[in-house]
C-alpha cells in the first residue's frame, strides 16, 4: 500500500515510515504541514493518507479538515485521522464529509502495528473505522441496559461493533457467530432502536454513531 | 455686582424710594391734575416695585434683579412727578415735568431688562444684551427728543398748558410725530422681547420652564401695555378733535392697566421669591424624613425638594478621583450646555448633577445638601462598598480565569511534551523489533517495555485531562464529560447537551462535575452516577446524582473551592444528600 504521513513531529514521521515500510507498505510523502498535504496527495496519489488530527497553525483540528477535503477531492485515497484523544463529532463530521475509506483512531494505536495494519486495510477496502474507545464512550452513556435502552448485552456488543465500522461479516468473524446470527442481532437493533437500516455498512456506521451521540431523553 | 448686601446700599435705596413716595403723595395732593385713583394706583405701582425689590436685594444680594426693581420704581416715581400734571403753582414744577418725561422712557428699557434676565438677574445671551442696549438707547434718544420738541398741545394738557423751558425745537407736528412713533418702536421692541423668551423656553430644561413661565407672562402684559399706550398716541395724532373720548377713556384704563398689569408684575416677583421660601421649607421637611429614609431614596428625595427629576446624585469613589453611582458602578456626568455639577459638603460627599438653572438657587442647594448630609454620607459608604465588592468580585473572577488559563498550558505542554516524547519513544521500540530476535529474551523485555509505555501513555492522558480537558476546550461540556465518563471506574450517564458557553462556565461546570463523580468514587460507595444538563433560557443547570450512601456535607469536600468558584461567576451550588439515598449536586450558572 502506498501511504502518504502528515504529522509535524519529524521523529513520529520517521519512525512511523519504519514501522510501515515493516509493514509491507511504501510511505511515498511526508509532509509537517496540512496546508502541504493536498498538493502532495494529487501528485503522488497514495492509497492512504495518514494524518494527525492537530498540527499547525492552530493545533486544534487543521488535520481534520485536510482528511475531509482529501475524501471529497480523491475518492480512491482513503484517510486515517489520528487523535489524542477521541471526541464523537470528529467522527460523525467525518463520516458525513465521505461515508467509507474513514478511519478515526487514537494516536497510541500506531504503537500497535496489528491495529494499525487491520484499520489500514479496512480504509483501502472501503471501509469505515472507528476508534473502539470512543464507540465504549458512547454506548457507556447512550446505550448501557437500561431503562434507556432495550437492547440485550449480546445486542449491545453488536450495536460497537456497527459503530467500530465493521461489516455483518467482520462482526460475525470478530464475535465468532454465524453471518446470519449477525444478521437477525442487526435487524433487531435497528427496529428497537428505531434507526432506519442504510443500504450500505458506512452509512449504517453514520447513523449508529449519529443515535449514540445524541443526547438521550429523560422520561 | 456681586457680594454680601450693603446695608448701606439698601438703606440708602429705602430712604430714596421713601422719599420720593412722600414727594408723590404730596405733589398729587397739593398738586395733582389727575383723579385720585389714577394717582393712587401710579403710586402703588412704585410702591410694589420698590418693595419686591427691596425684598429680592435683601434675600437674593447675588442677583441684580432686586436692584434693577429699586430703580424701576425710582423712575416710576420719578416720572409720576410728570404724569400727574402738578399745577402750575407747584414749587420746582419745570424740574418734575422734565424729570419726569426723561424717566418716563426709561421705565421700558429697565422692566423689558427685568423680564429677560429672569430668574437670575443676568442677560442670558448676547441677542438679550443686544436688546435691552437698543431700548436704553431709545429711552435716552427719545426722551431727549421729546424734551427739545415738547409744546403744549391743549389735548394733552387741556387746564394746565404751560411753555417748555427747553423747548428748543419746539414743533407740535415734530413733536406728536416723535410721541407716536416711540410707542410704536416699544411695541416692536416688546414683540422682539417675547420672541426671544419663547425662543429660550424653547431651549429651556423643564425646571427653567416652570420658572420662565412667569417671565413669558410679564412680558405678554407688557406688551399688552404698549398696545394701548400706542393705540392712545394714533387716536390724538389722526383725530384731535375725536381724540377727547379716547383721552377721557385713557384715565380709568390706566387705573386698570396699572393695577392689573403694571403691578402683577412685581407680585409676581415676590411670588417667585416666596416660592423659594417655600422650597426652603421643603428642605426642613425633608431633614424630618431623612431620619428614616434609606440611602437609595435620598436621590428621589432631593429630586422631590430640588424640584428637578432629572438630578442624579454620585460620590467620591474613594480611592480614585472617579464618581460612583450609588450602586458603586462608574457614574459618567451628563453632559450638555444646561447641566451643572455641585460638590456637597469640604470633604466631597456627594456631587449633585443637576439642571444648571438650580445654580441660581444655590442657596437651596446647599441647605438641601446640608440637610440630606447624613443620609448623602451613608449612601456615599454604600456606594463606595458596593464599588469595593465589585472589584474583589472581578479580581476573583480574573483569579479563576487565570487559573484556567494556567491549567490549559499546562494540558498543552503535556500534550505537546511529554505524550509526544513518549509517542517518540514507543515507534522507537518498533523499529528496534525488527532487529532483533522474535523468540529471545530481548524480544520479550521489548514487549514489557512497550507495555510499560503504553501504561504510562494512558495515565498521562488522564492527567492531562484531569488538569484541563482539551475535548473541553474544543469541543465542549458533554464531549468533555463524556470523555471522563470512559475514565470513570462507575458507569457515569451524560445526559443532555448544552452547546458551546463561555469558557468560565464550561469550566466551572466541568470540574464539579468531575468532583463530584470523584466524590461519588471515593465517599459515597456509588455503582452509577448520572450527569443531567440542561439550558433554560440563560442559566445552565448541572446535576450529578449518585446511588452511594449520602450523608456527604459541603464542608468536607473537595466541592467547597467550586462552590466559591461557581458564586464567582454568580452561580449556586447545592448539595442534597440524605442518609441511604445518594448524593445530589445541583450547580446552577449564569450562561448570557
Amino acid at each position: 500500500m502506498r501511504i502518504a504521513i502528515a504529522d509535524d513531529s519529524l521523529i513520529i514521521r520517521e519512525g512511523l515510515t519504519k514501522l510501515l515500510d515493516g509493514l509491507g507498505h511504501e510511505v511515498v510523502v511526508r509532509v509537517d504541514r496540512p496546508d502541504r498535504i493536498l498538493a502532495e496527495v494529487a501528485a503522488h496519489r497514495p492509497d492512504v493518507v495518514v494524518v494527525d488530527i492537530k498540527m499547525p497553525p492552530t493545533f486544534t483540528d487543521e488535520g481534520l479538515r485536510a482528511a475531509g477535503a482529501i475524501r471529497q477531492r480523491h475518492a480512491d485515497v482513503g484517510a486515517l485521522v489520528l487523535s489524542q484523544y477521541v471526541v464523537a463529532s470528529y467522527a460523525t463530521w467525518l463520516l458525513e464529509m465521505a461515508p467509507g475509506s474513514i478511519g478515526y483512531l487514537l494516536k497510541n494505536r500506531i504503537l500497535d502495528p496489528a491495529i494499525l495494519q487491520d484499520a489500514l486495510s479496512r480504509i483501502h477496502a472501503g471501509e469505515t473505522v472507528v476508534d473502539p474507545e470512543l464507540v465504549q464512550v458512547l454506548i457507556r452513556s447512550r446505550a448501557e441496559p437500561g431503562p434507556l435502552t432495550p437492547l440485550s448485552r449480546r445486542e449491545l456488543d453488536v450495536l460497537a461493533l456497527i459503530a467500530e465500522g465493521l461489516s455483518d461479516r467482520g462482526i460475525a468473524e470478530r464475535l465468532v457467530i454465524s453471518l446470519s446470527t449477525v444478521s437477525s442481532h442487526v435487524q433487531h437493533i435497528f427496529t428497537k432502536l428505531g434507526i432506519p437500516d442504510t443500504a450500505t455498512d458506512n452509512r449504517r456506521v453514520h447513523a449508529v454513531l449519529r443515535w449514540l451521540e445524541s443526547p438521550a431523553k429523560l422520561e | 455686582m456681586t457680594g454680601m448686601p450693603s446695608r448701606l446700599a439698601l438703606l440708602g435705596a429705602g430712604v430714596l424710594g421713601g422719599s420720593l413716595v412722600v414727594l408723590n403723595v404730596w405733589v398729587a395732593a397739593a398738586y395733582g391734575g389727575q383723579s385720585w385713583q389714577e394717582s393712587a394706583s401710579e403710586i402703588a405701582v412704585g410702591v410694589s416695585f420698590a418693595g419686591a425689590g427691596l425684598a429680592a436685594w435683601w434675600l437674593r444680594p447675588r442677583s441684580s434683579i432686586g436692584r434693577w426693581m429699586v430703580a424701576l420704581a425710582v423712575t416710576i416715581h420719578v416720572s409720576n412727578l410728570s404724569s400727574t400734571r402738578p399745577a402750575l403753582d407747584a414749587p420746582g414744577r419745570d424740574v418734575m415735568v422734565i424729570a419726569g418725561i426723561a424717566a418716563l422712557w426709561l421705565q421700558y428699557p429697565i422692566i423689558g431688562r427685568l423680564i429677560l434676565s429672569y430668574p437670575s438677574g443676568t442677560l442670558p445671551g448676547r441677542t438679550e444684551r443686544i436688546l435691552f442696549r437698543v431700548g436704553l438707547t431709545v429711552a435716552l434718544a427719545g426722551g431727549a427728543l421729546v424734551e427739545v420738541t415738547r409744546v403744549p398741545v391743549p389735548l394733552l394738557c387741556r387746564d394746565r398748558c404751560a411753555p417748555n423751558p427747553i423747548g428748543l425745537i419746539a414743533d407740535e407736528q415734530l413733536y406728536l410725530g416723535i410721541r407716536m412713533v416711540l410707542p410704536a418702536v416699544w411695541f416692536v421692541l416688546g414683540g422682539l422681547m417675547l420672541a426671544l423668551l419663547v425662543r429660550r423656553m424653547l431651549r429651556a430644561t423643564p425646571w427653567q420652564r416652570r420658572t420662565l413661565g412667569f417671565a413669558l407672562v410679564a412680558a405678554a402684559l407688557t406688551d399688552l401695555v404698549f398696545l394701548w399706550f400706542l393705540a392712545l398716541q394714533f387716536a390724538v395724532y389722526y383725530h384731535p378733535a375725536e381724540g377727547a373720548p379716547y383721552l377721557a377713556l385713557a384715565g380709568p384704563i390706566n387705573v386698570i392697566v396699572g393695577w392689573g398689569g403694571v403691578t402683577a408684575v412685581p407680585f409676581a416677583f415676590l411670588a417667585g421669591l416666596l416660592r423659594e421660601r417655600l422650597a426652603f421649607a421643603a428642605v426642613g421637611d425633608l431633614v424630618g424624613r431623612l431620619e428614616h429614609v434609606a440611602p437609595d431614596t435620598v436621590e428621589a428625595a432631593l429630586r422631590e425638594t430640588l424640584r428637578d427629576p432629572s438630578l442624579r446624585v454620585a460620590f467620591p469613589s474613594g480611592t480614585s478621583g472617579e464618581l460612583l453611582d450609588a450602586a458603586g458602578a462608574p457614574y459618567h456626568p451628563i453632559a450638555g450646555e444646561g447641566r451643572a455639577l455641585t460638590t456637597l459638603g469640604a470633604s466631597r460627599v456627594a456631587v449633585l448633577d443637576h439642571d444648571r438653572a438650580l445654580l441660581e438657587n444655590r442657596q437651596l442647594l446647599d441647605a438641601a445638601g446640608a440637610a440630606a448630609r447624613l443620609a448623602l454620607d451613608n449612601a456615599r459608604l454604600q456606594a463606595q462598598l458596593l464599588a469595593q465588592l465589585a472589584e474583589v468580585r472581578a479580581s476573583r473572577a480574573r483569579i479563576v480565569a487565570a487559573t484556567d488559563e494556567a491549567r490549559r498550558r499546562l494540558e498543552r505542554d503535556l500534550h505537546d511534551g511529554a505524550q509526544q516524547r513518549l509517542l517518540e519513544a514507543g515507534l522507537a521500540l518498533q523499529s528496534l523489533r525488527t532487529q532483533i530476535d522474535p523468540d529471545g529474551p530481548a524480544a520479550r523485555l521489548l514487549a514489557e517495555t512497550e507495555q510499560a509505555l503504553t501504561g504510562a501513555l494512558c495515565e498521562l492522558r488522564d492527567l492531562a485531562a484531569g488538569i484541563h480537558p482539551a475535548v473541553l476546550t474544543d469541543q465542549g461540556l458533554r464531549p468533555a464529560l463524556l470523555a471522563l465518563s470512559v475514565r470513570s471506574p462507575l458507569m457515569v450517564h451524560v445526559d443532555g447537551d448544552p452547546g458551546r458557553l463561555s469558557p468560565p462556565v464550561e469550566s466551572t461546570a466541568y470540574f464539579c462535575a468531575s468532583e463530584a463523580v470523584t466524590n461519588a468514587i471515593k465517599h459515597a460507595h456509588a455503582t452509577t452516577v448520572r450527569v443531567c444538563l440542561r439550558r433554560n433560557a440563560n442559566r445552565l443547570l448541572l446535576s450529578v446524582a449518585d446511588d452511594g450512601i449520602g450523608g456527604a456535607s459541603a464542608s468536607g469536600t473537595g466541592l467547597r473551592g467550586l462552590a466559591d468558584r461557581v458564586s464567582t461567576l454568580g452561580g449556586e451550588l447545592t448539595i442534597t444528600s440524605p442518609p441511604g439515598r445518594g448524593t445530589t449536586v445541583t450547580v446552577e450558572l449564569p450562561c448570557g
